[in-house]
């Protein structure tokens, strides 16, 4: 009830203040960006970067189009087409059989390579 | 400046190329870490060696306290080793798809951890009692991690050799039922080698399970040190590599026999 009578106008009728426009904001971004030098320097050198980087993609682009127009394709080769042999089941046992043979010669029951490490456990002096 | 360093950290990540970051690793690039870290390892026992017998030969505290530095890189570089040896072993079981030993994530995880207990400033005989802790955990524990996977690994490459002869020999019996189905092969004599074949196969399962028992035996005994029960393992293992190779030399044989018989239309 009191509360009613402090505030009696509702709240979406409460005038509101005005937002600032997006220029004022960039503006005050960019104010607080250039208090801090070393933040605002390596934004600048990124911007340089990305900026010259794509500058050049852009030179490049224009002069291999160049290049592409001027190109006159050389007549093409007819090149022969062999047709791949499909492999019979028995060759390609064999060559699993020789694949496996050379597994078996190098295969090294002990794991020598992998031997434990001869390290040092008595250290007291 | 924190602030900045991130940002540029950020803006050098995303121009590397993505082979520069993304390096697998494998068993391959495991290993080279193992023989890495055990040259640097020999280095440091080396060097370990040297100042302590400087030290025993004229005892004065700043060859103490140098033989002091010398141990520690020592033993930091030992629990090193160990954790870089058993994460090879660990890659290489998984290369060839065998399970790992149940105790081997947690043996890695250990070695990890006990490197970061020896401290800049601890002396000799802190690192002395410290080092003790690695002994005793490579008696009770890692000792049998390694020479289950070391079996394990070979057990584990004479199985897959072994299921890719069983393929193929089960395209050739499936070439000898087709031939013999077009009337371009006739089953004699393939019926009979089919038992010597067979036959080779029982013995390889055989040998298998008695070398599988013995290394599992590792386990039970406390008499018996694991190196022991693995060279015993592996000892029961051996014949296998002969029956493989036998067994692949009967597989040859029996191909170049289906070639020769086939009934050319």
């Amino acid at each position: 009830m009191n509360q009613e009578t402090t505030n009696p106008i509702p709240p979406e009728m409460v005038p509101q203040a005005p937002k600032p426009a997006a220029k004022q904001l960039f503006k005050d971004f960019f104010d607080k960006i250039r208090q801090n030098k070393k933040i605002f320097w390596l934004i600048v050198s990124l911007f340089s970067i990305i900026v010259v980087i794509t500058i050049a993609g852009i030179i490049f682009r224009l002069i291999k189009g160049q290049k592409d127009a001027s190109f006159v394709p050389s007549p093409t080769t007819k090149v022969a087409v062999v047709e791949q042999k499909e492999e019979e089941p028995l060759d390609l046992a064999k060559q699993e059989l020789e694949s496996i043979e050379a597994r078996i010669k190098d295969f090294d029951i002990y794991q020598k390579r992998l031997s434990p490490p001869a390290v040092n456990f008595d250290i007291e002096f | 400046m924190k602030k900045a360093a991130l940002i540029l950290s950020l803006f050098v990540f995303l121009l590397l190329p993505p082979g520069a970051y993304a390096q697998e690793f494998d068993f391959a690039k495991a290993y080279q870490d193992f023989i890495f870290t055990q040259t640097e390892y020999d280095q440091a026992d080396s060097d370990y060696e040297q100042s302590k017998n400087s030290y025993l030969k004229n005892p004065t505290l700043t060859l103490k306290e140098e033989a002091r530095k010398k141990t520690l890189i020592m033993l930091k570089s030992r629990d090193e080793l160990f954790r870089v040896y058993l994460s090879a072993l660990r890659m290489k079981l998984l290369e060839i798809k065998f399970a790992l030993p149940p105790k081997m994530d947690d043996e890695i995880s250990w070695y990890k951890g006990h490197k970061e207990v020896y401290k800049d400033d601890d002396p000799l005989e802190t690192l002395f009692s410290k080092s003790k802790e690695s002994k005793s955990r490579f008696t009770s524990d890692t000792s049998f991690v390694i020479y289950e996977s070391l079996f394990d690994i070979s057990f584990g490459e004479i199985q897959n050799i072994r299921g890719d002869q069983e393929k193929v020999y089960s395209s050739l019996k499936n070439s000898i039922d087709l031939g013999v189905k077009e009337g371009i092969l006739v089953i004699d004599p393939f019926n009979r080698w089919f038992t010597d074949i067979d036959s080779i196969i029982t013995e390889l399962d055989a040998i298998n399970l008695k070398a599988k028992a013995k290394i599992a035996k590792m386990y039970g005994t406390s008499s018996i040190l694991p190196k022991n029960s693995y060279n015993s393992a592996i000892a029961d293992l051996i014949p296998a590599t002969a029956k493989i190779l036998e067994l692949n030399q009967f597989l040859t044989e029996f191909l170049n026999a289906i070639n020769a018989r086939l009934i050319k239309p």
